[in-house]
C-alpha cells in the first residue's frame, strides 16, 4: 500500500512514505512519468 | 403486389413479380440510412483506459499536470465521459485542493499548464485541522465535439489556499484511473 498506517481519530495516514518525485516526460510519446530522484537521474544524467 | 417489411420498410416482391434494380437500390439506401442512424450512434464503450502505479510528487500552490494522455480523438456529435478516479495525501490547513480534467493542443508538452481548455474540476476543502490526511476523490468531465476533434487530455491539481501539499498516490493494488467512455449519441 501507498500508506503505511492509518491514525484511528482521523482515518487518514499516520506517516506516508514520503519519496521525492519529479516530472519527466519522454520525448518520442510525449506522455509524462513521475519518477525517483534515482530514476529521473539516469535519464537526464 | 408488393409489401414492405415491418421495421425498416423494405419492399418484398410478391411471388412471380419481377425484382428490378431500383427496388434493390432502394433498399440498400434505407438500410444504409438506417445504419448511420442508429448503429453508428451507438455506445462504443471504454475508448481509454491507464493506470498509474506510482504517486505523483508534492503539490502546492502551483497548478500541476499529474498525468496527460498526449492524443485522444473524439468524434463528431458523440457523448464523452472522461473520468479521473484516485486517492490522495493531503496536508492543508484550512485550504482546498483543486482536481481538474483539462484538454489542450496535442502539439502541447504534457507538463505545460497554458492553453488548457477546463472540462471539469473538483475541489476538496478542509476546514481546520493541518495534520495529514488521505482520501479518494472521482472527477467527471463530458465532452462533445460537432467535429472529429483530436485534443489532449490533461489531468491537475493545485492547492488553491492556503499552505500545504497533496500527491496522488497510487500502486499496484490501488491504481489511478484514467478513463474516456464513449456514450454515443441520442437515436
Amino acid at each position: 500500500m501507498a500508506f503505511e498506517a492509518l491514525d484511528d481519530e482521523n482515518m487518514g495516514p499516520e506517516t506516508v512514505v514520503e519519496e521525492e518525485r519529479l516530472q519527466y516526460v519522454d520525448p518520442e510519446t510525449n506522455q509524462l512519468y513521475w519518477l525517483s530522484k534515482e530514476q529521473w537521474e539516469d535519464l537526464n544524467g | 403486389m408488393s409489401t414492405s417489411t415491418t421495421k425498416l420498410g423494405l419492399t418484398k416482391p410478391a411471388a412471380g413479380e419481377a425484382y428490378s434494380r431500383s427496388v434493390i437500390n432502394n433498399n440498400s439506401d434505407i438500410i444504409d440510412n438506417y445504419a448511420i442512424n442508429t448503429v453508428e450512434k451507438l455506445a462504443k464503450g471504454r475508448n481509454l483506459k491507464t493506470l498509474t502505479t506510482a504517486n505523483s510528487g508534492a503539490v502546492g500552490g502551483t497548478l500541476t499536470v499529474i498525468n496527460n494522455v498526449p492524443s485522444f480523438t473524439f468524434k463528431a456529435g458523440m457523448e464523452y465521459t472522461i473520468i479521473w478516479d484516485f486517492q490522495y495525501y493531503g496536508s492543508i490547513t484550512n485550504g482546498y485542493f483543486e482536481f481538474t480534467i483539462a484538454t489542450c493542443s496535442t502539439a502541447d508538452g504534457a507538463g505545460v499548464t497554458t492553453g488548457l481548455t477546463v472540462r471539469n474540476q473538483r475541489i476538496r476543502s478542509v476546514q481546520e485541522g493541518g495534520s495529514s490526511f488521505t482520501d479518494s476523490a472521482r472527477v467527471e468531465a463530458p465532452v462533445t465535439f460537432g467535429s472529429d476533434t483530436t485534443l489532449q487530455l490533461k489531468f491537475l491539481a493545485q492547492l488553491v489556499a492556503n499552505s500545504g501539499t497533496v500527491v496522488v498516490v497510487a500502486d499496484a493494488s490501488a491504481p489511478a484511473l484514467y478513463i474516456v467512455d464513449h456514450l454515443g449519441d441520442q437515436i
